[in-house]
């Protein structure tokens, strides 16, 4: 295969997957990994490396928007770096130790469960209820996890709060640690360890984990960078594929209210996921 | 201009920066046939040994004013890794100023993280 056959497949296999990622809500990375190591005979070591450094792409690019309108917290984000930083740092050298060992079919079976397990928050978020409202805890005043942002579609402005930011800082060490060992965003995790745990609004909630996953993924691409987990000739089309497949996925999203077409989507997830248990099981 | 803001456009910049470094590298790439005294096939194959662990940084930047490509992609990436570090120490100074500081020291510990993540491992993985 010519070298430019090559980076335009990646390019374009990058955009689906940037696309698919966004408009389920789990980021390109989660798609992208089983596209490149199933499809394309890409190494997984080189597939994650890739993926990693495509997840900040589009988490800086879509990030800027919402800190911008004000919905993203921007405290509620920065505290909870702390635990996504320190799983990472885990879970990138855990990877390395399981690669040392020759152990990768261990990291495809492990990223088949997560993304069969991701489409559980997915659909949920799909019926898109509101949490009902906890009292505020003592997290709560000391760390000062009060917020607002205006909603649009009501015309009004939303007032939150943050409860049992211990628990979300629990699942977010999980979320890093995730983040490190597969080389995706796990903004699935970051959204369940603030919605269920912390009683987030869903918009703060995805918007905020957005916005957390480019620092998460930095610390990882750091340890990825100096163990050589990083190919410049795949890393730069996916990172430019990623980035305009899911600016393109937010765009349709706003006009696809079909729940049943993001169903569809859902199953694709399902389909890879099981795809990578079995590629990890050494049967497909 | 309020911290939302400035850490709004330093991550659009950053972005924006970052992909336009690695799209000129993949262009000088093609155009010059290769990088870093490597043929383009050798980079282009999807198991090429060529990666961020066989380069170094001073190879990067002398590599930027000689326009070779593999050196603009690595460039491009670093800037990429760069814009949530930026964002992070753009905070803790925010923070700071405001005398808020159990937020400083929150913001300071994740930027030493990073920073660990970043430099320091690395030194130790090497070793």
């Amino acid at each position: 295969m010519s070298v430019i056959l090559t980076f335009l497949l990646i390019l374009i296999f990058s955009i689906l997957a940037g696309f698919l990622g966004s408009l389920t809500g789990l980021g390109g990375g989660t798609v992208l990994v089983p596209i490149l190591t199933l499809y394309l005979g890409i190494p997984i070591i080189y597939a994650t490396g890739s993926s990693l450094i495509s997840t900040i792409a589009t988490s800086s690019g879509s990030a800027s928007a919402y800190v911008k309108e004000r919905i993203t917290s921007v405290r509620i984000g920065i505290s909870l770096e702390i635990a996504t930083t320190t799983g990472s740092i885990v879970g990138s050298l855990t990877v390395a130790y399981i690669y040392s060992l020759h152990l990768e079919y261990l990291v495809y079976i492990v990223f088949g469960i997560v993304l069969l397990f991701s489409i559980y928050p997915t659909l949920k978020k799909m019926s898109g209820e509101f949490p009902s409202p906890r009292p505020p805890d003592w997290t709560t005043k000391l760390l000062n996890l009060y917020g607002e942002y205006y909603d649009p579609a009501n015309n009004t402005t939303v007032k939150y709060w943050g409860v049992r930011w211990w628990l979300g800082l629990i699942v977010m060490f999980f979320a890093g640690f995730i983040s490190g060992l597969l080389g995706i965003g796990s903004g699935a995790l970051k959204v369940l360890g603030m919605d269920y745990a912390m009683n987030l609004p869903m918009k703060v909630t995805t918007t905020t984990s957005n916005f957390m996953i480019g620092v998460t993924a930095a610390t990882g691409s750091g340890i990825y960078w100096a163990l050589g987990y990083i190919q410049p000739f795949l890393a730069a089309p996916t990172a430019i594929g990623v980035l305009v497949g899911s600016l393109v996925g937010t765009r349709v999203l706003v006009r696809l209210k079909n729940k049943r077409i993001r169903a569809v989507f859902l199953v694709i997830l399902g389909f890879l996921g099981i795809q990578m248990i079995l590629r990890g099981l050494g049967v497909f | 201009m309020e911290i939302e803001d400035v850490i709004s456009y330093s991550l659009i910049i950053g972005v924006v920066l970052s992909i336009a470094l690695v799209v000129a590298g993949v262009a000088l790439l093609f155009v010059h046939g290769g990088g870093q005294g490597l043929t383009i096939s050798q980079i282009g194959s999807v198991k090429s040994p060529v990666n961020t662990s066989t380069t170094t940084p001073t190879k990067v930047f002398s590599g930027i004013p000689k326009l070779d490509g593999l050196s603009f992609i690595y460039l491009g990436l670093m800037v990429l890794i760069a814009t949530p570090v930026i964002r992070v120490a753009l905070l803790v100074a925010d923070f700071m100023k405001n005398k808020d500081v159990l937020y400083t020291v929150i913001s300071a510990v994740v930027l030493i993280n990073i920073l660990i993540a970043i430099f320091i491992v690395p030194i130790l993985i090497r070793k």
